[in-house]
């Protein structure tokens, strides 16, 4: 479980770090896809709430760190997409294309959901997305795009990410 | 969370957590910069092929116009001595380059390669130079060993406290989250829209203490006067393009302006 928490956690980081610096050179209406998310979202299906709970709380504070959100914002969030991901482990068969955009929406639309709950709560901390501009659309359909070859790459680290079977 | 956010510790766990990752986010900067430079260089080589002969024939002008230029520098000089006016003087200016922005969507910060090594603080402000003209992009909020995280002036938390440069009026120019949308400037006295005109530029007042005086902000571009308000209000156009922004000044926030600079 441990090792399946940490390999998650580099990988989200990882990730984050690619949308740092690589991805927002080729951003659309200035979004970029969340692969960091995608990465949460995988772990989590597969390993269930308490690994979810745990990835979501490390990668997110990794992103605090890198980003200029209050510290806790991100690790908050993801720390409840982890958990609401892990509640319905293995519910449905994780397929290549239909369940990894179904799960990638999803996270992306409760993400869009708390950060408003969040931006209720504390309007001059934390930002919302503006439904204005495209910039949640965009991060929606570039999150289903990238996750059937997210979770394509993933399953090559499937022996890492997933739970041991003698555990 | 409480526990980490609070700034009352020794360590601050913010620039800890940014310095951690200073390094990692420069390097994958470098490789794409390599890559992205080497097939640059490919084209511009023989772009360079025919420009070095034209240059060469210019640097021959420019050979006899320096020898004229040394003489009426040492006049200059003497005549500035003799008026008492003091050399030149440049605000201290760290350049930097934007290596990245937030990794998430929602933040609008941009990420600069110099950090706490290279003398820079929170709250310095950030201009940079394009078309011709000096702007203002922002200011520090964040300072990690060798990376530091921008806030641009698009911020939706970002205010500064401007002067229109010609009817002389102040007022707070605030962020609305997205580079695509003007600033807002609030609280100008209304008397002021009988003298406020479109392409009127917008300065900083360097009042509140972070901004130098003097540096250009945004052009009007929209007067938004309501009857019932005590104040207007107006938009303005940025002066510097974000999407075109590579390299930036972080200066000192000191009081002393950069009227100099310009």
């Amino acid at each position: 479980m441990f090792g399946s928490i940490a390999w998650a956690t580099v990988i989200a980081s990882v990730a984050a770090l690619l949308q740092s610096t690589l991805l927002v050179k080729f951003a659309v209406f200035h979004a970029v896809p969340d692969l960091a998310l995608g990465v949460l979202v995988y772990s989590a299906y597969i390993n269930g709430t308490p690994v979810g709970q745990t990835v979501g709380f490390a990668s997110g504070l990794v992103i605090d760190f890198m980003s200029a959100a209050p510290l806790g914002f991100n690790a908050l969030l993801r720390t409840l997409i982890g958990a609401g991901a892990g509640l319905i482990k293995g519910t449905f068969f994780l397929d290549r294309f239909v369940l990894p955009v179904v799960l990638c929406i999803v996270a992306t639309v409760l993400k869009a959901v708390v950060v408003a709950l969040l931006h209720f709560l504390f309007a001059g901390a934390v930002p919302s997305y503006d439904l204005g501009t495209l910039v949640l659309p965009a991060e929606i359909a570039l999150n289903a795009i990238t996750a059937p070859f997210l979770f394509a790459f993933l399953n090559l680290f499937s022996r890492a990410l997933r739970p041991r079977m003698d555990s | 969370m409480l526990f980490l956010s609070t700034r009352s510790f020794i360590v601050n766990f913010r620039e800890l957590g940014l310095s951690a990752f200073s390094g990692a986010r420069g390097a994958v900067h470098s490789v794409y910069s390599f890559f992205d430079r080497s097939f640059d260089s490919i084209r511009e080589l023989a772009d360079l092929r025919r420009q070095y002969d034209a240059l060469a024939l210019r640097l021959q002008r420019f050979e006899e116009l320096q020898r004229d230029s040394a003489d009426i520098r040492k006049e200059n000089f003497k005549l500035r001595e003799l008026l008492g006016f003091s050399t030149t003087t440049i605000v201290k200016h760290t350049p930097a380059e934007i290596i990245g922005k937030d990794p998430d969507n929602l933040f609008s910060a941009y990420l600069v390669n110099k950090g706490s090594k290279h003398g820079l603080k929170k709250n310095m402000p950030v201009i940079a130079f394009q078309d011709g003209n000096q702007g203002l992009v922002g200011k520090i909020v964040q300072v990690g060993l060798t990376e530091s995280l921008m806030m641009p002036v698009f911020d939706g938390n970002s205010f500064a406290a401007v002067r229109f440069d010609e009817s002389r009026y102040e007022g707070i120019a605030e962020g609305e989250g997205s580079q695509d949308k003007p600033l807002l400037v609030r609280y100008i006295k209304k008397r002021a829209k009988d003298e406020l005109k479109f392409g009127d530029i917008v300065s900083t007042s360097g009042l509140g203490g972070v901004y130098p005086k003097d540096i250009m902000v945004g052009r009007v571009s929209k007067i938004l006067v309501q009857e019932y308000q005590t104040s207007i209000e107006v938009e303005l156009e940025p002066i510097i393009d974000f999407s075109r922004l590579e390299y930036v000044f972080v200066i000192e926030n000191a009081a002393e302006g950069v009227a100099n600079v310009r």
